[in-house]
C-alpha cells in the first residue's frame, strides 16, 4: 500500500525535474553499451538487451514524457554502436514504441509496483516478455535483417535478449522505493547487495574447475531465497539484477561455469538458469509479501473487533460515566452560581478567588473523564509496547469505578506492589480488564441473594515462570460449566442481551500478546478470569 | 428562628462525591445560610439526633446505602428535619418512593440555585414549624406530667365526656371533690376551660395513651 502511495507520488511529479531524463538516458546508454559486448556475430544481435526492461519501467513509473528521452538514447545508442543513422532511428522508435505500449497496458491493468504479490508478478512479467519484449524484439529483428529467411530466428533471439533485459531490470526499477530502513535491514541491504554478487564472482571468475564450479553456481538460489525471505522486493531484484551481470559479464568473457561452448550456447544456458533465479527470487517475494499483508490485515480486522468490543463495553458503561461527568458539572454549575450570587453581594475579587479555582478544577476533572472515555474509545492503533500491567489496570480501573458504586459492589484491588512489566498492546488489555470486570459486576449483580458483593482484581509477578498473571475473581455465583473453555468462543453468551462477542475478542487480544486467557471457579467465591502474559524482561526478546 | 435547645439550624449535606458536597454548601453558604458537610450516612448520622433542626440535603446514591433506607434510619432515630434529596440518575420511579416515603423533594443534579435554594429554604421553614409544634407538645407534656394519680383519672373521665356525678361514682369520692380535682387539672395544663383542655391534651405525645 505504501510503495502503492510512493509510486502515484512519483507518478504526480511526472515530467517535472530533469533527474528521470537523465537518470533514464544515462542508464540506458550504459546498458546498451554493456550489453553490446555480448554480440552474437552473426546477426549483431546482443545476447541481452536490457535497455528495453528500463524503457518500459521507467515510462511506467515516470509518465509517457520519459519515451522520447527513451527514443533519444536509443538513437545514440544504436548510432555509436554502428548502427546507420535511418536504422538507428528505426531501432529506436521500435524500441521507444514497445516500451510505451507494454508501460501503457501495466497501467491499464493497474500495477501497484510494490510487486507484493503474486498477480503483481503476472502483470509484469506477462506485458514485459509478452508484449514489450516481442513488439522490440520483432522490430529490432526485422531491421537487422529484414524480412528474409532468417527473420523467424532472428525475431526469437532478439526477443529472448530484450526478454532477460525485462526480467532483470524491470522488477528492481518498477519496485526501487529507497527510505530510511531499520538499522539491521540496512546492513542486510548492504549484505545482500554485495555479498551475492562477490559469490557469484567468485563461482563464476574460473577459479574453480568448471566440473565444480557449474553444480557450485546453484549456491546463489539459497542466497537470493534468504533475501527474498527477509528483505523487502526490491531488494531481491537489486541482488538478482546485480548477481546476474557479474554471471552474464564473467560468461561472455568466456569464464565460468557455463563458458567455452561458445558464446551463444553459453550466455543461452546462463539464461536459463538466472531466469530460474528470478522467478524464484520475484515468486518467494511475492508470496512472503502476501503473506505479511494478509497477517497486517488479520491485525487490522482484530484492530476493528477491539474497537467494536470497546464501544460495546462502553455502552454498558455509558450511564456510570455520564453520572460521573454529571458529578463534576454539577459541582461547577453550583459553584458558578454561588460565586454569581456573592458577586451580587458586593462581594470582593479575593473572596471570589477561591469559588473561581474550584470552578477550574473542576472543570478540569470533567474534562479528565471526557479524555479517558475518548481514548478507549480511539481509532486506530493503540499504544504497543512494554508497560507496567499495574498501570493499564488503574486507569481501565478508573473507567469502571462509577460502575462499582452504581451497582454497590467493593471493588478490592490487589495490585502487586512491584512493577509486573509487560509488552502488550494497551488500550487492548485495559478492553479485557474492563471487559472482564464488567461480566463480574454482572455475575454479582444478578446473582441473587447469595451472593458477595465484591469483585478482587488482582497483578502477580511469577519470576521463575516469566509470566505475569492478572485475575478478576468474583463474589458471584460461579459458572455452572467453567471447564471447558467454551465460553472464550464467539457467541457464547451467559448473560442475557450479551452478544456472546466479549469474551472471544478478549481472547483474540490476549492471545495476540502471546498470553493466555482461561477460567476456572473460585472456592468460596465466584468465577475467576485469568490473563496470564508473559513478563517483559528489557531488550532481552 | 430560634430553636429550643439554642442550636443554630443547619443544612446537612450528604454527598460522597466531595466537589459536589463542597459546592453545595459554598452554594448555600452564599446565600448565608449554614451547611454542614458529609461524606457518608455514618457521619451524618453520628451527628444529628432528634434535637437537630434544620434541614438534609441527600444524594440518593450513597456508598453502603441509597437515601431511603438513610430516610428510614433517620426516621428510626426520631430525626423529623425535612429531606431534599439530590440525584444524578434522573431515577423517576426512585423519586416517587422517596417523596412518598416522606421527603420533602427531589432534585436532578444539575440544579438551578433559585430552586434548591427555594427548596431548602422550604424545608427550613418547615422544619421551623414542626419545632414550634414540638416545643408547645413538650410543654403540654411537661404539664400533664405534673398531674396526681387522681387527677389523672378524673382527667381520663373528662376526655371520655363524663359527667363529674358519672366520675364521683366511678372513683367512689364525691362530686365536691371530683370538682376540685377539675379545677386542678384545668389549671395545671392551663387551659381555660375543659374544650380547651382536650384540644390540647389531643396534640400532646400522650394523647394516645387516653384515647383507648
Amino acid at each position: 500500500m505504501q510503495a502503492a502511495g510512493v509510486v502515484s507520488e512519483v507518478r504526480s511529479h511526472a515530467g517535472r525535474g530533469l533527474a528521470p531524463h537523465v537518470l533514464t538516458f544515462v542508464g540506458y546508454l550504459a546498458l546498451a553499451f554493456w550489453a553490446s559486448q555480448y554480440t552474437f556475430d552473426a546477426s549483431g544481435v546482443p545476447l541481452i538487451w536490457p535497455a528495453v526492461g528500463l524503457a518500459m519501467a521507467v515510462i511506467w513509473r515516470f509518465g509517457y514524457a520519459l519515451a522520447v528521452t527513451v527514443v533519444a538514447a536509443a538513437l545514440v545508442a544504436h548510432v555509436s554502436l554502428g548502427a546507420a543513422v535511418a536504422d538507428g532511428l528505426s531501432l529506436a522508435l521500435g524500441d521507444g514504441a514497445s516500451a510505451v505500449i507494454g508501460a501503457a497496458l501495466l497501467r491499464f491493468l493497474g500495477l501497484r509496483g510494490d510487486l507484493a504479490s503474486l498477480s503483481e508478478l503476472y502483470k509484469l512479467v506477462g506485458v514485459g516478455v509478452g508484449v514489450t519484449a516481442l513488439a522490440s524484439g520483432t522490430s529490432g529483428a526485422l531491421v537487422a535483417v529484414g524480412l528474409s529467411g532468417d527473420l523467424l530466428g532472428t525475431v526469437l533471439l532478439c526477443w529472448l535478449a530484450d526478454t532477460m533485459g525485462v526480467v532483470l531490470i524491470a522488477p528492481l526499477v518498477v519496485s526501487l522505493h529507497i527510505r530510511p530502513l531499520p538499522v539491521h535491514q540496512t546492513l542486510g541491504v548492504v549484505a545482500a547487495l554485495v555479498l551475492v554478487p562477490l559469490v557469484t564472482f567468485f563461482i563464476y571468475a574460473s577459479w574453480i574447475p568448471q566440473p565444480i564450479s557449474l553444480p557450485l553456481s546453484y549456491a546463489v538460489f539459497p542466497l537470493v531465497m534468504l533475501v527474498a525471505l527477509t528483505l523487502p522486493p526490491w531488494v531481491v531484484m537489486a541482488t538478482v539484477a546485480l548477481t546476474s551481470a557479474v554471471a552474464i559479464h564473467c560468461t561472455g568473457m568466456n569464464k565460468g561455469p557455463f563458458a567455452n561452448m561458445g558464446m551463444a550456447p553459453d550466455l543461452l544456458s546462463l539464461h536459463a538458469q538466472l531466469a530460474m533465479l528470478v522467478a524464484t527470487g520475484m515468486v518467494l517475494a511475492a508470496i512472503r509479501a502476501e503473506r505479511m499483508a494478509a497477517e497486517a490485515q488479520a491485525h487490522e480486522h482484530l484492530q476493528a473487533l477491539a474497537r467494536a468490543g470497546r464501544i460495546n463495553a462502553m455502552s454498558t458503561l455509558a450511564t456510570g460515566i455520564a453520572h460521573e461527568i454529571n458529578q463534576p458539572l454539577c459541582a461547577l454549575s453550583s459553584y458558578a452560581q454561588g460565586t454569581n450570587r456573592m458577586l451580587a453581594r458586593g462581594a470582593t475579587p479575593e473572596q471570589l478567588r477561591e469559588p473561581l479555582e474550584r470552578i477550574v478544577a473542576t472543570a478540569d476533572r470533567a474534562s479528565d473523564i471526557v479524555r479517558r472515555t475518548r481514548r478507549f474509545l480511539a481509532r486506530g492503533e493503540s499504544e504497543t509496547g512494554p508497560a507496567d500491567i499495574n498501570v493499564l489496570v488503574m486507569e481501565a480501573v478508573e473507567l469502571l469505578r462509577p460502575e462499582f458504586r452504581r451497582r454497590m459492589v467493593e471493588l478490592r484491588l490487589r495490585l502487586s506492589e512491584q512493577e509486573v512489566p509487560v509488552s502488550v498492546d494497551w488500550l487492548g488489555v485495559q478492553q479485557v480488564v474492563v471487559n472482564l470486570v464488567q461480566n463480574a459486576l454482572e455475575a454479582v449483580d444478578e446473582g441473587g441473594n447469595t451472593v458477595q458483593r465484591w469483585v478482587t482484581l488482582r497483578t502477580t509477578a511469577n519470576g521463575e515462570a516469566g509470566t505475569a498473571v492478572l485475575s478478576v475473581i468474583d463474589g458471584g455465583p460461579g459458572l455452572a460449566d467453567p471447564g471447558d473453555g467454551s465460553l472464550f468462543e464467539p457467541f457464547a453468551t451467559r448473560r442475557r442481551g450479551g452478544t456472546g462477542l466479549g469474551l472471544a475478542i478478549a481472547r483474540s487480544i490476549i492471545e495476540a500478546d502471546h498470553g493466555r486467557i482461561s477460567v476456572s471457579n473460585e472456592p468460596g467465591a465466584g468465577a475467576h478470569f485469568r490473563v496470564t502474559l508473559p513478563l517483559y524482561r528489557g531488550g532481552e526478546e | 428562628m430560634s430553636a429550643p435547645d439554642g442550636q443554630e439550624p443547619l443544612i446537612y449535606v450528604v454527598d460522597d462525591d466531595a466537589d459536589v458536597r463542597d459546592a453545595i454548601a459554598f452554594l448555600l453558604e452564599s446565600d448565608g445560610l449554614s451547611a454542614g458537610v458529609f461524606a457518608e450516612p455514618d457521619a451524618l448520622l453520628g451527628e444529628v439526633s432528634g434535637r437537630s433542626r434544620g434541614c438534609l440535603v441527600l444524594d440518593v446514591r450513597l456508598p453502603e446505602m441509597d437515601g431511603l433506607q438513610l430516610l428510614e434510619a433517620l426516621h428510626a432515630r426520631g430525626v423529623t428535619m425535612p429531606v431534599v434529596f439530590i440525584s444524578g440518575h434522573g431515577d423517576i420511579p426512585l423519586a416517587v418512593r422517596a417523596v412518598q416515603a416522606g421527603a420533602l423533594d427531589f432534585l436532578e443534579k444539575p440544579f438551578r440555585d433559585e430552586v434548591l435554594l427555594e427548596k431548602v429554604r422550604a424545608g427550613l421553614a418547615m422544619d421551623a414549624r414542626q419545632s414550634e409544634q414540638a416545643r408547645e407538645r413538650a410543654a403540654i407534656d411537661e404539664r400533664l406530667e405534673q398531674l396526681t394519680p387522681r387527677e389523672k383519672e378524673v382527667m381520663e373521665g373528662m376526655l371520655a365526656g363524663k359527667l363529674n356525678k358519672l366520675i364521683a361514682d366511678d372513683l367512689g369520692v364525691s362530686v365536691r371533690t371530683v370538682e376540685v380535682h377539675r379545677a386542678h387539672v384545668l389549671a395545671k395544663i392551663g387551659a381555660r376551660n375543659s374544650s380547651d383542655m382536650v384540644r390540647m391534651v389531643l396534640s400532646s405525645s400522650h394523647y394516645n395513651d387516653w384515647l383507648a
